[in-house]
Parts: structure tokens; C-alpha cells; sequence
């Protein structure tokens, strides 16, 4: 017996067979021991129909705001939806500061230099969690109260509630065909762009390509909005008081302390590490490549548009692509500071209804998902960039 | 812009300034106002803050739930124990690593003077007043109230509030232990020196192996010096330290793993490896925590048995499953990086299998990633933060407690509090992110 053990060892393809044999069927019997545990309660999806129970307005949008009546899946989805809508304007955001500090930390100017440093250092060593309670419990708390009437009268109004914000609104039911006709705007702008990009390489002349897209978008714009009557209008908040004494926002949107904690803690947290990103790709762009384009008689602004940055998005994407899919988990975090987020809201059905490998799948499953998306974008982002 | 080409030297040098000024020519002046009117501005509210306004007695007077929490005083010595052999080691290995030694005989002796001479003339107390007030409600009847009053009395002595606020002795002088304090800080240097001798026999391999081995037994030590206490007692900055080591030594151990399975020739052990690894980091640390929580009547007796440990240690568990496979992916990089050689030459050689891993190929592979390893150890231990959420109370949950709890005295100084746990957070992550830049100049990764 023994003799025949060894001999199946020292064979290379039995000893193959009996490794991954053994290792597959641990695996299998892992997978459907937790399979089996799934399939006992999986199937029950009564649950998900029964009404959410409690309203939940942490969110940006009014159609993402969860009604008590609102049946559990629907609470889920627009559970999804306000992880979304912290995880996009946050990605946005902090690239967008990212690159400044980042280009901030490599100029020659010494002050800017430290403050970049300084800036990156501070959030990049402090918990994401801790900058959420700082920004919910520290500093919004001590805003002052909405009946003060802080911020720019009529405009924006800033108070230990939120921030209250113009915000669009629909004054005719066309606003559905506008947003169709920006979309074609935008499509039409790129076309022009596209246009004058070639024409400019083809004579040599300049023929201000950007100038000419936002030129064709805002007239596209302004002309669907006419034509269309005017679809949508600007509301403007207002701080009121109802009969009983209350003070409350009406008009214009809100933005609640949970949702603007979350937001600003994400930008300034991962704005610091693609600060760095930023900077080190930057750096790895050969310095050669500047002093050719300045040999050729660039600007500053051409140099680092059309030469260095190009370069280094090639360093960058790969790296981004990482650093966004992390923004996308940690949005999770906001749940602690009561935004209405998938996890909270799945944490609540979970304790009314008790169905957690259900709810849990559900929120894995949503990760996956924004995740490959990211990941789908950045890497056709890459592919432009590449070296053709 | 074009000046005189600068020579192979100073090349590198003039890079970065060159670089920089691709934006900033026209705009330097605009640049040095807007930096000088935002650092300026941030700089005046903070020195202001600190300087005059924060009510840093609050701080002080509840240094002690800050860093062990309600540890109980009697079982004190354990927690002391952990400190001396954690400074003993951290100090010699300082020495025998070769850091320069005046600079930091400096830094631990102004700190040292510093925490153990701020309490000095310092009087810090809680005083309790009954107090009788008379209400008059809006019907006209008058009732009165009474109460006790808390009130804290804070007189600084010698010292200005600053120095608490810049020194870590902003919780610690007030009462801790002065012997043992001293002690600890005299072992820091005295540790250093040791090691600075010792590095005359720094290619002594048993040397270098029994410091390494200490460190790897340290974990294991220092916890079952605390299991003694009880769990539940372990809380604040401590519990995160706790949580941090045990769950970073296993997500090493669980990594390295992970990352051979990864590679394996065996295909059935690469992909398991795989699917754990992209499982895992699919879902965010929060919902495996939260998942761990919860577990109780899902996955039948399994689940039923591992909701029977205690919610610190399945936390642990699943601290070092997480971090094993982003560290996996770390050593892969590391596995990826060693030439083909290297594995030919430990063939030829007649190596087995695990000698070939143990001697030739991980200590290389593992080298070229200690950087890597440490910056996860640094998102490993701002996770921590994280058992706030599961309601194990850490540091932050501490602050929230404080701020709950104390509502007469800690009225309003939400800054004050999250300014110091942001500071005990913040030290540790920075200490080791300096130890991963010493590691990359030191291994001199990169170079080779």
C-alpha cells in the first residue's frame, strides 16, 4: 500500500491527478456546504415585498429618497443608487483635486510644494472612517441653525441640517426630450471638435477645436431649450417656517449632513492618494520628452497637455482604475454616519426580516458589478491613451 | 524658458524644478498669494484653536479611556510587560539596522522631558456641585430643580497649552506611572546603543535570526498576556493595536500562502487560490465585518460555531483573511519580479520543492516587496477604525462614548477629541510609512 502511495507520488501526471482530486473536492465540498446553507433559506424572497417600513431622504435626488411604503427591493435598489450617487461625484472630485495637488506637489513654487505635502501626508495616514465622524459630528454639528439663515441669501444656504442648493427642476413634461438633446449636444460638440482637430492638422493653422465644441454644445443647448419652450427652470431654496414653528428648506435641494460628510470625506481622502499617483506618474515621464517639447518651442501649457500628460496617463490609468474601485467599497463606511447607502439600508431589512445571506448577496453582487464597470471604463480609457 | 542645458548631474535636481514651472511662469506671483493666504489662513484657525480656544483638560482627564480604556488597574503589569519588550526590540533593532543614533537619542530625550515633566504643577479635577434652580413655566407656576454640577478644573501650572497640544504628553503625564515611564524611555536608548554594538556581529546569522524570531514571538507573547484579562476588556487604542498585530501577522502568513497557491503547478490549488483572492477583495472590509457579526443563524453549525467565539476574535479572523489576500497579491508582484534563473539554479542544485521556496526564491521575493507589505500593513491598521462599526469599542467608538457620556463636561469639544484620536491614528500609520521608506532606501529596492 505504501509502495503504491509512493509510486503515485513520484509519478508527475498520477501525482497531478491526486493533488487536484483531493484539492477540488474540498473545494466542492466547501462551496456546497455553503450552497446547501444558501439554498435552505436562499429561496424565500417573500421578504423582498414586504413595504421598508421607515423613510430614509439621505439622498441627493428626490427619486432616490426611500418612502416607508416602498417595497424592500425597491429600498435596496435606491440603496444602490445613493452609493452611486456619493461614489461617482466623489471619483469626480477627487481626481480633479488629486491632479492639482499632485502637479502641486512637483512645481518648483516651495510653498505650494509643502502645502501639497503637508495636505497628502494629513489624509493620507488618517482612517477614512475617522474623517467621516470629524466632518458629521465635529464639523457640521457646530454650523450654525438653519433659522440664522447662514450662506448667500436666496442662493445657498449652509446650516447644521445641510446645505441647500439651486437645483433643476422639470417645468413641462419635454425636460425628458431636452436631456436627449444634450446628450446629442454632446455628441455633436465632439463631431465638431473632431473637425477642426483635423483641419488644424491638415493646414497647420490653428483652428481652436475646444473653443469651437463648447461653442457648438452651448448653441445646440440654448437653441433645444427655446424651441422646446423652456422644459426646465431653476429652483432657489428658501429657509420657511411652518405654522407650528418649525423652521425647514423648501425649494432648491438639500444636501443632508450624512450625504455631504460622506462626499467630502471620500474627496479629501482619495484625492490624497491620486495626488500621489499623479505625481509619481508625472515623474516617470523621461525628462527628455519635456526638454525635446521645449526645443520645439511649447508653451508650458502645451508641454504638459500635450506631452508630459498623455505620458503619464499611460502610468496613471492602471493605478486610478485601483484607487476608484477602492472609493466604490469605502463608500460603505457612510453607513456609520447615517447616509442612506446600501449597507444601511440593507442593515435595516436585515434586522426587520432577518434574511442576511439574501441581503448580503445582493450587496456583493452590486459590488461586483460598479466595480467591473470601473474597471470596464478605465480600461477603455486605457486603450485610447495607448501607443498606436 | 529655454536656459543654458544643465549637465548629467544636477540633472535630476533641475527635473522636478523644470517641470514645475510648466504652469507657473506668468503665475508664481498668483501661486505664493493663493498659497500664502490658504496655508496662512488654515494656520491662524488652528494655532487659534489650539492656543486659546480647545478645552485640552477634557483630553487629558480621559487619557486613560483613550489608550487602554477600562482595562482593569490591577492587571496593569501585563500591558507594561508588552511595552518594555516592544521598546526593547524596536530600540535594538533601530541600533542594529544602523539608524543614526544622536538624532534619535535627541527626539526620545525631548520627549521624555517633555511627558514626564508636563504634569508637574498641574492640577486637573472633576468637582461636583448640588445645585438648586428655579424654572418658570410658561403657565406661570415656578418648580425648581436640582442636580449635581460637574465642572473641570484645569490649571495648566507651569507648561502653556501648546506644549500639550504638540506633545503626545497631552494624555500621558497626568499620573501615569513615573518609574516605569522613565523606564521605558531610558530602555529606547540605552536598546539603541546595545544594538549599535552589536552590529559588529551583524553577519552572525544567529544574531539576526534570534531578533527576527523575538519579533515573530512577540504577537503570540504579548496576546497571551492579555487573554488573562478576559476579552472584553481589551478596548481603545489598545484593542486596535491588539487587532492590528494578530490580524497583520496572519494576513502575512495567510498572503505568502496564497501567493505560492497562486503559482502553483497544481491547477485545481490556482484556481481556489484565485477565486478566494478576487472573492475576497470583490466585497468591502466593512461587509465581511459586518457579515462576521451577523452570522449567527446562517451556514448551520458552522456558522453557529464561529458565532460562539468572541466578536473581537472573529474580527481578528477575519482581519487576517482579508489582509492574506490583498497581501497575496503584493507577493505575487514579489514571485513575478524573480528571474527564472533563480529557479533553474535551486533545481539544478537538487533542492526539494520547499527548500527551493524557503531559501532561494521567498527571501528574495518577499525583499522586493516590503514596501508594498508595510503600505498594506498601513491600510491594515487604518481599518481598524473600522471595529466602530461592528460596535467593538476602539478608539473612535471611545471618542464617541466620551462625548456621549460626559455631556456636561465635554459639551461641544467634538474637535478636541477627534483632533487626538485623529493624532493616535495618524502617528502610527506615519511611524510606519517612514519605516517603509527606510525599507525601500535600505533594501534599496528598485536598484537591482
Amino acid at each position: 500500500m505504501k509502495q503504491r502511495l509512493q509510486d503515485i507520488w513520484r509519478h508527475k501526471r498520477s501525482r497531478y491527478m491526486a493533488v487536484n482530486v483531493t484539492v477540488g473536492a474540498l473545494g466542492g465540498i466547501v462551496a456546497g456546504y455553503v450552497a446547501y446553507s444558501i439554498a435552505v433559506n436562499f429561496f424565500d424572497f417573500d421578504f423582498l415585498f414586504a413595504p421598508y417600513g421607515s423613510p430614509d431622504r439621505s439622498s441627493i435626488f428626490q427619486a432616490l429618497d426611500i418612502e416607508a411604503s416602498d417595497p424592500r427591493w425597491l429600498g435596496m435598489l435606491k440603496g444602490a443608487g445613493n452609493t452611486l450617487s456619493v461614489v461617482g461625484f466623489a471619483i469626480v472630485s477627487a481626481s480633479l483635486l488629486g491632479l492639482a495637488i499632485g502637479v502641486a506637489r512637483l512645481t518648483a513654487h516651495p510653498l505650494m510644494n509643502t502645502l501639497g505635502n503637508l495636505y497628502v501626508q494629513t489624509f493620507r495616514n488618517l482612517p477614512l472612517l475617522l474623517i467621516m465622524f470629524f466632518f458629521a459630528f465635529a464639523v457640521f454639528r457646530s454650523l450654525p441653525q438653519i433659522e440664522s439663515r447662514s450662506g448667500v441669501v436666496g442662493v445657498v444656504y449652509v446650516s447644521n441640517r445641510g446645505l441647500a442648493l439651486p437645483w433643476l427642476e422639470a417645468a413641462s413634461s419635454l425636460w425628458t426630450l431636452w436631456a436627449l438633446a444634450l446628450a446629442a449636444a454632446v455628441a455633436l460638440a465632439w463631431f465638431a471638435r473632431r473637425w477642426r482637430l483635423q483641419e488644424e492638422l491638415r493646414t497647420g493653422r490653428s483652428t481652436h477645436p475646444n473653443t469651437w465644441g463648447v461653442c457648438v454644445f452651448l448653441f445646440v443647448a440654448a437653441a433645444t431649450y427655446l424651441a422646446l419652450a423652456a422644459p426646465v427652470r431653476v429652483t432657489l431654496p428658501e429657509v420657511t417656517q411652518s405654522a407650528s414653528g418649525f423652521y425647514t428648506y423648501e425649494g432648491g435641494n438639500v444636501l443632508g449632513l450624512g450625504y455631504m460628510s460622506a462626499f467630502i470625506s471620500l474627496t479629501l481622502y482619495f484625492s490624497a492618494f491620486i495626488a500621489e499617483i499623479v505625481r509619481g506618474s508625472i515623474q516617470a515621464v523621461p525628462h527628455g520628452q519635456v526638454e525635446a517639447a521645449t526645443s520645439l518651442g511649447l508653451s508650458p501649457y502645451q508641454r504638459f497637455t500635450l506631452i508630459v500628460l498623455p505620458q503619464a496617463l499611460r502610468i496613471m490609468i492602471p493605478l486610478l482604475n485601483n484607487e476608484y474601485q477602492n472609493t466604490n467599497k469605502d463608500s460603505t463606511l457612510a453607513h456609520a454616519i447615517a447616509y442612506g447607502e446600501i449597507v444601511l439600508i440593507s442593515n435595516r431589512i436585515v434586522n426587520n426580516a432577518g434574511n442576511l445571506l439574501q441581503t448580503y448577496i445582493f450587496i456583493f453582487l452590486v459590488f461586483v458589478l460598479t466595480n467591473l464597470i470601473i474597471s470596464l471604463v478605465m480600461n477603455s480609457i486605457n486603450k485610447s491613451v495607448r501607443i498606436r | 524658458m529655454i536656459g543654458a542645458l544643465p549637465n548629467a548631474s544636477a540633472l535630476s535636481r533641475r527635473a522636478a524644478h523644470a517641470r514645475a514651472r510648466l504652469f507657473n511662469t506668468r503665475t508664481n506671483t498668483a501661486l505664493s498669494i493663493v498659497a500664502i493666504v490658504v496655508g496662512g489662513a488654515l494656520a491662524f484657525l488652528l494655532a487659534r484653536f489650539i492656543l486659546f480656544e480647545a478645552n485640552w483638560g477634557l483630553v487629558a482627564i480621559n487619557r486613560k479611556l483613550f489608550f487602554v480604556g477600562s482595562y482593569p488597574p490591577d492587571e496593569a503589569f501585563r500591558i507594561w510587560i508588552a511595552v518594555f519588550i516592544t521598546a526593547v526590540l524596536a530600540a535594538l533593532s533601530y541600533g542594529l539596522w544602523g539608524g543614526r543614533l544622536r538624532p534619535y537619542a535627541i527626539a526620545v530625550g525631548v520627549t521624555a522631558l517633555l511627558i514626564l515633566t508636563l504634569g508637574l504643577g498641574t492640577e486637573l479635577r472633576i468637582e461636583e456641585r448640588q445645585y438648586t434652580e428655579e424654572i418658570q413655566s410658561a403657565s406661570g407656576q415656578t418648580t425648581t430643580v436640582s442636580g449635581i454640577e460637574r465642572e473641570l478644573v484645569f490649571d495648566r501650572g507651569w507648561a502653556p497649552t501648546w506644549l500639550y497640544a504638540v506633545s503626545l504628553g497631552l494624555a500621558l503625564p497626568f499620573g501615569a506611572p513615573w518609574l516605569l515611564m522613565a523606564a521605558v524611555f531610558a530602555l529606547l536608548v540605552v536598546g539603541a546603543m546595545a544594538g549599535r554594538r552589536l552590529t559588529r556581529w551583524k553577519s552572525n546569522p544567529i544574531l539576526l535570526q534570534s531578533i527576527g524570531a523575538a519579533w515573530v514571538l512577540l504577537i503570540p507573547v504579548v496576546v497571551l498576556l492579555q487573554v488573562g484579562v478576559g476579552v472584553d476588556k481589551w478596548e481603545s487604542a489598545f484593542l486596535d493595536l491588539l487587532v492590528f498585530a494578530v490580524g497583520g501577522f496572519f494576513s502575512f502568513v495567510i498572503g505568502v500562502f496564497l501567493a505560492l497557491g497562486r503559482r502553483s503547478p497544481y491547477r485545481a490549488i490556482s484556481v481556489a487560490s484565485v477565486t478566494y483572492i478576487e472573492v475576497v477583495r470583490a466585497a468591502p472590509l466593512l461587509v465581511w465585518l459586518l457579515f462576521a457579526t451577523f452570522l449567527e443563524d446562517e451556514l448551520g453549525p458552522v456558522g453557529e460555531a464561529f458565532s460562539n467565539i468572541s466578536l473581537t476574535y472573529r474580527v481578528m479572523v477575519v482581519f487576517a483573511f482579508f489582509g492574506g489576500a490583498y497581501i497575496a497579491e503584493v507577493v505575487r508582484g514579489g514571485l513575478q519580479s524573480i528571474p527564472r534563473g533563480q529557479y533553474e539554479a535551486a533545481d539544478a542544485m537538487g533542492l526539494s520543492p520547499v527548500e527551493k521556496y524557503a531559501v532561494i526564491i521567498l527571501p528574495q521575493a518577499i525583499r522586493a516587496v516590503v514596501p508594498a507589505i508595510i503600505g498594506r500593513f498601513i491600510a491594515l491598521w487604518k481599518d481598524t477604525a473600522l471595529l466602530a462599526a461592528v460596535s467593538l469599542v476602539n478608539t473612535l467608538e471611545k471618542a464617541k462614548k466620551v462625548l456621549g457620556s460626559q455631556t456636561d463636561i465635554a459639551e461641544g469639544a467634538f474637535f478636541e477629541i477627534y483632533i487626538v484620536v485623529g493624532l493616535v491614528y495618524w502617528l502610527v500609520s506615519y511611524l510606519l510609512s517612514r519605516l517603509g521608506g527606510a525599507a525601500e532606501t535600505r533594501l534599496r529596492v528598485g536598484a537591482r
